[in-house]
C-alpha cells in the first residue's frame, strides 16, 4: 500500500477507533474522501490483510452493509503508516488530525 | 392536504421531492450497480446496504457519486479501455494509402465547411450592402466562386500535407543538434591543450 495523502486519511478515519467496526459511507465521510477513492484503498488493505470484513447481520427488510475491522497486522502497519507520515512534510495539511 | 395537492406548483413539488428522495436513488443505483459491477463483486451489495443507512437527504448525490465512480471502475471502464486499445491498435495497423484519404477527406470536410461560412457571411454582407433584389444573382456566383477557391485551396494543402512526413523537420533539428553536441568541447580543454603545446 504507497504512502498517499489518501491512504494517510483512510488510516486517520480508521485509526480513530481501532477496535470497532467501520462502515464505508462512514469512513468516507470521517476521511473526506469519495467512494472512488476509498473502496480501492479499503480493497488494497483488505488484500495486504490489515483488514477483515464482515456483513451485518439485515434488520428491518434493510439490505445489510459490509463492515471492516482492524487486524493485528493492520494495527501494526497503520501505526506504522501514521507515524512515519506525522514527521512527513507531505502531510503537513493533516497535522491538525494527528494530534 | 386535498388544498395543498389542489395547488399545482405544490403538487409538482411534492411528487419532484418524491421521486428525487424516495424513488430515484434506489432505482437509479440498482441500475449503475448492474450495469458497472460484475455479479461477484461484494460492492454490489456493500453499496446497497449504504444508501438504505444514510439519511434521505445526502442519498441523491451519493448515488451521482457513484455514477461517476461507476465510468471509472468496473465493467464499464474496462468496456471503455479495451474500446480505447482496439482503436489504438486499429490506427497502428492502417496503411499509408488511407491514410492519405482520411486526410484529404477530412481537409475537404473542414474546408466545405469554413467555405459555407465564408460564403453565408458573404452573401449576408453583400445583401446588406445592395438590397437589391436584381444582384441576388451576382451575390450568388461570388459565393459559388469563393467556395471554389477554398475547396481547392484545401484540397491542394490537404494533398500536400498529406504527402510530407510530419516527423522529418524535428528530427533533421535533432541531428543537427546532437552532432554540435558531439563536437563540442569545453573551454577549459581547449585552454588546457592550448597550454599543453
Amino acid at each position: 500500500v504507497r504512502k498517499t495523502q489518501a491512504t494517510v486519511q483512510v488510516a486517520l478515519a480508521l485509526m480513530a477507533d481501532p477496535q470497532g467496526q467501520h462502515w464505508g459511507y462512514q469512513l468516507s465521510k470521517t476521511s473526506g474522501l469519495r467512494s472512488g477513492v476509498l473502496y480501492p484503498i479499503v480493497h488494497r488493505m483488505l488484500d495486504e490483510g490489515w483488514l477483515a470484513d464482515g456483513w451485518e447481520p439485515s434488520r428491518s427488510g434493510r439490505p445489510p452493509r459490509r463492515y471492516y475491522e482492524i487486524t493485528t497486522d493492520g494495527l501494526r502497519e497503520l501505526g506504522a503508516l501514521l507515524a512515519r507520515a506525522e514527521n512527513d512534510v507531505r502531510f503537513s495539511a493533516l497535522r491538525r488530525r494527528f494530534a | 392536504v386535498i388544498k395543498l395537492l389542489d395547488h399545482h406548483p405544490t403538487l409538482s413539488t411534492f411528487v419532484f421531492v418524491l421521486m428525487a428522495f424516495g424513488f430515484l436513488p434506489g432505482f437509479m443505483l440498482r441500475i449503475i450497480l448492474l450495469a458497472a459491477y460484475r455479479p461477484d463483486d461484494p460492492r454490489r451489495h456493500e453499496l446497497l446496504g449504504e444508501l438504505y443507512a444514510m439519511s434521505r437527504l445526502a442519498r441523491p448525490l451519493w448515488v451521482a457519486q457513484q455514477c461517476e465512480t461507476a465510468l471509472f471502475e468496473g465493467r464499464l471502464a474496462d468496456l471503455v479501455s479495451s474500446a480505447l486499445r482496439r482503436r489504438t491498435r486499429e490506427r497502428k495497423s492502417v496503411d499509408l494509402g488511407r491514410l492519405t484519404f482520411l486526410v484529404v477527406l477530412r481537409w475537404i470536410v473542414v474546408k466545405l465547411g469554413a467555405a459555407f461560412v465564408f460564403g453565408t457571411a458573404t452573401i449576408l454582407v453583400l445583401a446588406l450592402i445592395r438590397s437589391q433584389a436584381n444582384n441576388v444573382a451576382g451575390t450568388i456566383l461570388v459565393y459559388v466562386a469563393l467556395t471554389a477557391v477554398t475547396i481547392t485551396l484545401g484540397i491542394l494543402e490537404g494533398l500536400l500535407k498529406a504527402n510530407s512526413p510530419p516527423s522529418q523537420q524535428p528530427v533533421q533539428r535533432l541531428t543537427e543538434r546532437s552532432r554540435s553536441a558531439a563536437s563540442f568541447v569545453p573551454r577549459r580543454t581547449v585552454e588546457r591543450r592550448r597550454g599543453g603545446d
